[in-house]
Parts: C-alpha cells; structure tokens; sequence
C-alpha cells in the first residue's frame, strides 16, 4: 500500500518555523517516492511534498536545538527517507511531521491512488538567533545579519560561498555558523555586546546540512544526498566535519560515517552524535578529538538494501526506533550493543514520533486509525506495554507539540478535514476530533499545544476556488476554528514560541501573488499584508517581537512584522547597508 | 511706437569725446561689448556686461521709461543665474587670474538684489576660480563646483563652496568641502525642503555623482558629507534625479529620498533614520539604504499621497504606467496610463485638491501626443478608474508654471516650438495655441495673467490673455532675443524686449496692456550707463 503523502514542518531554533516547497522549485530538491510512481494529481498536496528536512530524530533525542525547540514532531517516512535531525541548512533548524502509509478499512481504494511522496529542502534562507536574523550571500561572500529590534543591517565577510546556516544555541551571544562552500571551511559568527567575531574552521569535505547540539557547543557539517540531483551512486557523502565551537578553542575535525547519511543528531548528554545512514547509526563520540566509534546496523527488517527506514534516536542516545513501510511493527534497536527489540502494532505504522519528554513514541497506525503509544525505554523489557489509542476519523501523520505532550493526528492521504488531538502523556489517553472546514494538509501547534495553525489543501474535493487554505484552531480554548482562503500555495509557516502570533507566506510566481497571513491568537485576528516577491521562508525573531519572511530578490529582500503594532518593514539589498560612509 | 528716446545713444558721441579728451579713457571703451547675458527678475531685466564686467539692471518707471543701474560684478565673469523666485541674482566671477598683486580681484558670488531698486548684495569670496553653480530653489543657498569648463593647472572635482545666502560673508561662509570620493564626481545638486531629521529640522544638499551620493547637512556643512554608494556588487549605477519627502503628513520621522538610477528598475530608497547608540559616526542621522523595485527601469520620481497612504511614484515608460511603491513594504501597485509617459508632476492644489485628500499627478511625454491626469485617491485601491488621458495634438517638451491667480493653468510647449497648450487643470481641458513660427518662446508673467511669447531674432511678440486666451500679436522694430515680464515701480507691469544682436536695444512695453503707440524704444542701452 503506498504511504502516505508526508510533508514536513520545520521550525527554528527558537521561534518555530516551517517551509513549504510550494511555488519555489528552484530552491527545491524534489525526488519521488519509490513506492508511488507517477499519478499525483495536480492538488497543493502533489506541490506540498515533504521537505529534505526529514522527520525529526524526535523528542527521544535532543538532536538539534531546532528538535529541542520543536519538541517532538512527526515523522514519516516516504519508503526513502530516516528521520533525523532538524535542518538548519535552509531554515535554521526544523522540526518535522508527516505522514506515511497505510489505509483505513474501505478506503483502499483512495489510498492506493495516492500521490506518491517527495522531498524538497529550501535553501538560502535566513536563520534566526535571540534578535538577529542572519542570511548568507553566496556570491559576495558575506553573511548580512539584522537587529530585528532597530532593523540595522551590518554584514560581516565569510569564507568563499557563504551557503548554509545555522542557528548555534549560545546562553549570551547571539551565534551562527555558516559553511562556505567555494572555500570549504565553515565561518562561526559570534554577536555580543562587544561586537562581532568570525572565526573560520575547515570543513573540507564541505556539506549542505548542519546539526547543531543543544548546548551549542558541537556542530556537524554533513551532505544529505537528497538534496544533490542524481547524485552518482559511487557518491557515499560520508564525511561530515565536527566542529567543536568552544569560544576561544573552536577546532575541526573530518570523520567518515556510513553511506548516505540522512540525518545526524546529538544526545541530549553532549556525549556523543548519531548520523543515520543507509549502514546504519554510525555513533561519533565527542571526545578530543570527536570520533566515530562504532556502527549500529538497522538493516534487519529492510525491504531493500537501499532503503532507509524511518528512525528516531532516544534523547539519551540508548535506542534507536525503526520504522519501515510495510511492517507491522517498530524495531527499539539498542545503540550500545545493537541489539533489536520487536514491538509488534496491529498494521503497519504510517508514522513515528517521540514526544518532547522523551517517554513517549507515538507510532500511527493508519489501517486501524491508531496511535500506539509506546513507553520509553519499558518498552524494550515488554514490547506489549504499548498503549492503542483508536481514533474517530482515519489518521496517518501526527505532530507533537514542542512542549506539550499533547499530539495531533491527522490525514493527508486523502481529502479529510477531521484534526484528532490525544495526549499522549495522559494516564488514559482518548482521542478528541475537531471538524475542521477542509481537507488537512499539515498541522503546526505552538509549543504549548495551545493553538496550531492547519493548512489546507485538496481544496477543489469540496468545492472551493481558493488555491489553499489554513484554520487556526484555539485548541486549548476549544473555541471553534477560523479558516482562512489563500490565493497562492503557501511555502512557509511560523509560529512564535509563545504561540501567540503565526506566520503563513504564500506565493506563486505564475500568478504573481505573493502574501503573508499574519495571525493573531487566540483572537483569531488576521492580517494579510502582500509582498513584493516570492516567500521563502519565514520565522520569528522573539527577541524582538517580529516576525520575519525572507523573500527572493537577487540583493536580498526581507519583510518584518512588528507583532505590536502590526507595522511591516521591508528590507531590500542588505549590502547597500555598508556602503555609508560617514566617518566622525 | 513711440520714439521720445534713444537718448542715450545720442550721448554716446558726447561721452566719447570727453572721455577722450581726458585722456585717462576707461579700458572698457577699447572692449568689444559682449558676450551679454539677459536675465529677467522681480523687478527689473538684468544686462550682463560681462566684457565691462558690470550688471546693467533695468527697472521700469511707470511711464515705461528705464532708469538704468549699473553694478559691478567683478572681473573673469563665469556664470550666473536668478534664485527661482526672480528675488536676486547671482553672479560668479573667477576674478583676475593669476592673481599677480594685492589689487588684482580674487573669486567670488556677488548677489544683486532684483527689485525694482536693484543694488549690490553681498559679495562672498571664494577660494578657487571655479565655474559651477547650483542655486536652493528657497534661494536661501548655493553651491559653488568645479565645473567641466574649468581648466586649471590643477583641480579638485570634489571641491564644493556652500553658500549661505542668508548670512553676510564669514570665515565660516562660503563653506569650502570636498567630497568623499569612491571615484566620482558631482554631476547634480538637490537642495531638499525642510525634513524633520532626529536631531531637528533641517535642509540637506545631496550632491548626485556619477557614480553615489553625497549628502551634506546645510544646518551644519562644515560637518561634511555622508557618502551612499549605490552598488555593493561594483557595478556602474549613475544616479540622475531624486524625490524627498519629509514623511507622511503628521509625522515627523519618515524623512527620505528616493534615487532614480540611469537605466535601472531598481530604486534606492534612502531613510534618514536616527543614529544608534555605539555607532560611530559624524552626523545626528543615518541614511539607510533600501532598494524597491519599479518593473522597469523609471523616468521620473515622485512621493505622492494616495488612497493608500504615501506612496513612491515612479513612472516607467517601458511599462506604460505609474509605479506607486509603497516605501516601507516595497509592495507595489501600478495604474496604467496607456502610453509611454516620461515625466510628471504633482498639480494637487492647482488642480482644486484631490479625491480623500489624495494627490493628483499630471505626466506627460516628448514623444506621445497627450497628458494623463491621474487621481492618485484612486490609484491603489481601484486603479482602472485613475487616469484621465487629453489628447494633444503635439507632445509636450516643457511645462510652465502659471502664477495666482491662473495656478490651475499650465502653459505646454511642444517640442517644436509652434504649438502651445493651455491646460486648465481643473476643467481638464487643453487649448491650442499656435505659433506661426518654429521655436517661439513663451514665458509667463509673474501676475499670472498673461503668457508671452516670441520668436528668437524675429520681430514678433504676442501678448495672450489667460483669462480668455486671446493673442495680442506685436511687431517691434528691433529683433527680439529675450523678453522679460517685470514690476514697474509704480506697481504695474512692463514687458522688455532685449535685441542682443543690434545694438543692444530695448524695447519696453506695458505688461498690461501692450502697444507700440506707447512702448518705448532704446538703443545701445550699454552705453547709456557707463560713466
């Protein structure tokens, strides 16, 4: 049965944020599902594809600051894809949710007609710590970063090629990183109150994805195959650079994992770092110097040798949760001695998630509508201590709150507007449904799980002219959903780490129209403002009570929101910035 | 016409002779007058002798006689020209160069008052030879440059004057500068109005390079200028015109320019924000560049206010619309002209206000026959219904300016010098007017009552009526080079004819009511006043 249509959320360090691919190809990898060949209509759900940034190692792993941030995500897998750690190479760090396979009893038919599943990863877009947004320019080789509160510009000089970046968790400075990749080294960009330093590493085997650890004090350059068109197959991508970013000892080293790494994350100790490949969990210990110390194997219950299952690595870095399409089960593979546990489920799951505290996987299974709820690690002494939860409506994806335990479960498979809601950390954990006015197409909780923006699609299956459309749902109010029509696909979404605001941009070159939804809650207020050119990407600078959407413009165009006063500012051509002189 | 004079040329013969008889005859005698130079102010037709090195002011009694004044302007004359309102004129001279003894005259801008008591003002001495000069159309300042005719020994491109016509000459006055340079040179200078800047109202100069900006505080020029470079990437831009706004209405922190680029759809919009704390910089404002784009590269810039609020107006002739952009968002809108317009301009009060308190913008063209009004408090929200086209029957290379009591007039000439319009900006309508002869000039009178016109080195002269557009049509004697609307003394108004070419005559008819039974006829005016 053909998985799920998965798409993938991402959320930032520290505000979260979520790209949609709709409507920017050229900053889009895309690659098909192996299972679903062809007959993807030509719905938001066939362009909404699931993003390179892959299901998140979960809760179970403090994988990232963004995984950190977002808490829990869902994860799906695409018959290709591992979960792993949010990506900061686009965004700054996301956190992901999607959905996979399987079906509900006399809905076969649909779901065997679904599209398949694709990946797609936005690149350039900005990354945002404590008050700044940071944004690379490959081409002049600098790295313009903005106070989101006085909406300066200063710009800074990188290596050659300033490509990816990411947000670095540091408890004073406003950090980044950038990899340059002309110039194979990685520039560390460090803001305090004294001003700005750079520091450049080598990173020789250069990349296009980052993993930051939480603390901040590791980073791991890596290079995701998937976001490379028709990589060579002799083309492994396996060395990754770890970068130890100590203030004052900043240092480098190259280490080799397995094939085609999809993911790296840390454990939530700092000890060690875990890059899911197609060999398996190659574990990095971070010592001096870091070190790949050993492989676990994940292979036993692959289809293929060249697929990769769907994983979650626990926060304390003991187990790794395997899920691959088409069994009736989640493997609990020890890393410290590789030894797997079989957790039987009553079909197979179409998803799997960790939740923010790390006591619970969530796995959905689709054909039962259930969420199986398997405790963390009781679950590898008694593989049936599992909890099945049964649904009202078909669900196959679920998105965990960031710092709730709360989850919500849906379908993307086929048009159904029905939201299931179940805490998962409850002691008797019941499956509530919110009827939603449209086909839900993905799901982005503020952290408390209090509200959650749902985007839809599929909008034509009931009538609508509009290109798609998003609700917000005051859940912890039980106040009823406001659904909102967009005249363009929407390609990122962001909600503010207090859940108070969101962020929805939208737009399509074909049309022309380009906007951002900008959303009060739980007053359900809406604001929507154009702009002047295609979204990238958007976010939320808290520090600073604006919201941003970077958009694309060859100098450079970023739009802030002042939440406050709902006051937009656009920036356009950062580097002009520098080029004042008045010297005193 | 009346011949009651030529007096002076009578004496002329007189004068010589006792001149000669002295023996001690002014060099000026042994000089071929010439090249003269013609100006009209308030109140008076300026001369400028430049060979004799003396302003012959030409006011008007009210029985239309002259009472001629001559004032010295300084040798090594270089240019000159009237402040907008026709108040003064200022005159640059190199003075003697070298400069071999204490006696020899040095640089300088002398101002001469243009009244109808014209007398010499302040004379601000200057410290290199140079030829170039701008005048604030508030003539309250003016900048003295390096000009491409300068060709000394040495030069600095960059080296500014600033004058403070306000104040009398001082240590401080003249400002001597020179700008910051990445490369370029001054091409172009732009007094702004008054803006509210963070550290209290001012006026800036921006200096226009050839390749960035200068901005230099008139409240305090001897700070220096701010320099905006254009391109981060070097690449070649050349600003060539600017809007300012000082913000929306009621505010008084949205000060800004905007910079037409040569060739460029992008346009660079410049916030004049307040310093940061920590930034280390010479001025009590931040010029931040921003970019907005128009669509297609824009002929012309305007701030205009709209139905949504102030708006950047850049008209885009490739396009055939008006790009309202708005500044803080960069979010644009366009109203569709139809046509290819090149130039506009704000006519809100002339043309009896606009829709919401909106502006109404008048473009035109050099190339297309017509003129679009467009309703700017239509121009964002409903775009289709903004623009209102006339049809001419000529395109529009100039637009005059019609004084109270006939500001909703515009005076349009065509390229060819033959066909004029009367546009009323209120009734919207054009009226054809037309010329006999190819490149006649119009000018209009400071009263706003009447348009002249006439033909360069041709006799004819015509007096139109605004009020009811009818042509006076007049033939003088003498060919006509210039002719200038001035106030008489007595209050009325008088019209001098100047023939450059002959023997430097005038011809001075009422402004009123002209005819050649009461005009008076001069010749050799230059002689009249030598003494």
């Amino acid at each position: 049965m053909p998985g799920e249509r998965r798409w993938h959320g991402s959320c930032d360090v520290r505000p979260e944020t979520v790209h949609l691919p709709g409507g920017v190809p050229s900053f889009l990898m895309t690659s098909p599902r192996r299972n679903d060949a062809g007959a993807r209509p030509p719905s938001l759900r066939g362009r909404l594809r699931r993003r390179g940034l892959l299901p998140l190692l979960g809760a179970g792993l403090a994988v990232s600051a963004a995984a950190a941030a977002c808490g829990s995500s869902s994860a799906n897998d695409d018959g290709s894809g591992i979960p792993v750690p949010g990506d900061y190479a686009g965004n700054g760090g996301s956190c992901e949710g999607n959905t996979s396979g399987g079906s509900l009893a006399g809905f076969d038919a649909g779901v065997d007609a679904l599209p398949p599943e694709t990946d797609t990863t936005s690149y350039g877009a900005p990354v945002a710590t404590g008050k700044y947004v940071w944004i690379a320019n490959p081409s002049s080789g600098r790295v313009a970063y903005i106070d989101a509160t006085t909406l300066q510009i200063k710009l800074v000089e990188a290596g050659d090629g300033p490509t990816y970046l990411a947000a670095v968790p540091d408890p004073t400075d406003d950090v980044a990183i950038v990899l340059n990749v002309l110039s194979l080294d990685a520039t560390v960009l460090r803001a305090s109150a004294s001003g700005l330093t750079a520091t450049t590493l080598p990173v020789p085997g250069s990349g296009n994805t980052w993993a930051v650890s939480a603390d901040g004090h590791w980073a791991i350059a890596w290079t995701d195959a998937r976001r490379i068109t028709n990589p060579d197959p002799v083309e492994g991508y396996q060395d990754i650079a770890v970068l130890d970013l100590t203030p004052g000892s900043e240092s480098s080293v190259d280490l080799t994992v397995g094939y085609r790494p999809v993911g790296v994350g840390f454990d939530t100790a700092g000890g060690h770092a875990y890059a899911v490949t197609q060999d398996g969990v190659s574990v990095v210990t971070l010592g001096q110097p870091p070190a790949v110390t050993k492989n676990i194997p994940l292979t036993s219950n692959l289809v293929d040798a060249g697929a990769t299952p769907q994983v979650a690595i626990t926060q304390d870095g003991a187990y790794a949760l395997v899920r691959t399409d088409g069994l009736s089960s989640i493997d609990v593979v020890s890393l410290a001695d590789g030894t797997p546990t079989t957790v039987p489920l009553p079909a197979p799951p179409t998803d799997l998630a960790l939740s923010a505290d790390g006591k619970t996987a969530v796995a959905v299974v689709r054909d039962t509508s259930q969420a199986a709820l398997l405790p963390i690690p009781g679950i590898v002494a008694d593989p049936s201590s599992l909890t099945l939860v049964t649904a009202d409506a078909l669900i196959g994806s679920v998105t965990l709150a960031s710092q709730s335990s709360i989850g919500f479960f849906y379908t993307n498979a086929l048009p159904d507007p029905v939201l299931t809601v179940i805490d998962t950390g409850a002691a008797m954990p019941v499956a509530s449904s919110i009827l939603l006015r449209a086909p839900v197409f993905g799901v982005f909780p503020s952290p408390d799980a209090g509200n959650v923006v749902v985007l839809h699609d599929a909008l034509t299956s009931i009538g609508s002219q509009f290109v798609a459309a998003a609700s917000l749902v005051p859940v912890a109010l039980g106040l009823p959903p406001k659904i909102i029509g967009l005249t363009a696909p929407p390609i990122s979404v962001a909600v503010a780490p207090d859940g108070a605001h969101a962020l929805i941009a939208a737009g399509d070159d074909g049309t022309g129209i380009y906007e951002l939804v900008v959303a009060s809650m739980p007053s359900l207020d809406v604001q929507i403002l154009p702009l002047a050119s295609l979204p990238i990407a958007a976010g939320v600078v808290a520090g600073a009570n604006r919201g941003y959407v970077a958009q694309t413009y060859p100098d450079g165009r970023i739009t802030f929101i002042d939440f406050a006063t709902g006051e937009a500012r656009t920036l356009t051509g950062f580097e002009l910035a520098t080029e004042v002189v008045d010297d005193p | 016409m009346s011949t009651t004079s030529r007096p002076l040329l009578a004496l002329a013969p007189v004068l010589g002779a006792l001149l000669a008889g002295c023996g001690t005859r002014d060099p000026v005698w042994d000089t071929t007058p010439g090249p003269l130079v013609d100006f009209g102010l308030v109140g008076s037709a300026a001369i400028l002798d430049t060979s004799a090195s003396r302003a012959l002011m030409l006011p008007v009694e009210g029985d239309l006689t002259l009472s001629p004044v001559s004032l010295p302007i300084g040798r090594g004359f270089a240019t000159a020209a009237p402040t907008m309102d026709g108040s003064k004129l200022l005159v640059l001279t190199h003075g003697d160069v070298p400069v071999r003894t204490p006696a020899d005259q040095t640089p300088g801008l002398g101002v001469i008052g243009g009244g109808t008591s014209p007398a010499l003002g302040a004379l601000y001495p200057l410290a290199s030879p140079i030829s170039g000069l701008s005048i604030d159309p508030e003539g309250a300042f003016a900048v003295v440059y390096s000009s491409p005719a300068d060709v000394s020994f040495v030069e600095n491109p960059n080296e500014l004057s600033i004058v403070d016509l306000g104040r009398a000459p001082a240590a401080d006055n003249p400002t001597p500068l020179t700008l910051r340079s990445f490369g370029g040179q001054p091409q172009s200078f732009v007094f702004t109005p008054t803006l509210h800047l963070p550290a209290g109202p001012t006026r800036l100069l921006v200096v226009l390079t050839d390749q960035d900006l200068g901005i230099i505080d008139l409240g305090a020029p001897a700070e220096g200028d701010i320099t905006v470079e254009l391109s981060s990437s070097g690449e070649s831009v050349t600003p060539t015109a600017i809007a300012v706004t000082d913000g929306p209405a009621g505010t008084t922190d949205g000060a800004e320019l905007a910079v037409l680029l040569e060739d460029d759809p992008n346009i660079v919009l410049i916030d004049l924000l307040p310093v940061l704390p920590g930034q280390m910089v010479a001025h009590s404002f931040s010029p931040t560049p921003n970019i907005v784009f128009a669509g297609g590269p824009p002929s012309a810039l305007a701030f205009v206010d709209t139905d949504g609020g102030q708006r950047l107006g850049a008209l885009v002739p490739s396009q055939q619309n008006l790009t309202l952009l708005d500044p803080a968002t960069g979010i644009s809108s366009t109203v569709d002209l139809g046509g290819a317009f090149e130039s506009f301009t704000v006519v809100t009060a002339a043309a009896g206000g606009g829709t919401n308190g909106a502006d109404v913008a008048l473009a035109w063209s050099t190339q297309s026959p017509e003129v679009a009004f467009i309703d700017l408090g239509g121009a964002v929200g409903t775009p289709y219904r903004a623009v209102q086209v006339l049809e001419l029957e000529q395109p529009v290379a100039q637009i005059l300016d019609v004084p109270a009591p006939n500001e909703r007039l515009k005076l349009l000439v065509a390229p060819d010098g033959q066909s004029f319009f009367v546009l009323d900006l209120v009734a919207r309508t054009a009226s054809p007017i037309a010329s006999s002869t190819a490149g006649t000039v119009a000018s209009v009178a400071g009263d706003g009552q009447f348009a002249w016109l006439f033909s360069p080195g041709g006799t004819d002269l015509a007096q139109l009526d605004l009020q009811n557009l009818h042509p006076l049509n007049l033939t003088l004697d003498d060919p006509i080079s210039g002719a200038f609307d001035v106030a008489r003394r007595d209050g009325g108004r008088a019209l001098v004819a100047v023939d450059e070419d002959a023997d430097f005559g005038v011809t001075v008819l009422d402004g009123t009511n002209p005819s050649l039974e009461s005009a008076v006829e001069y010749s050799a005016v230059l002689l009249g006043s030598l003494r």
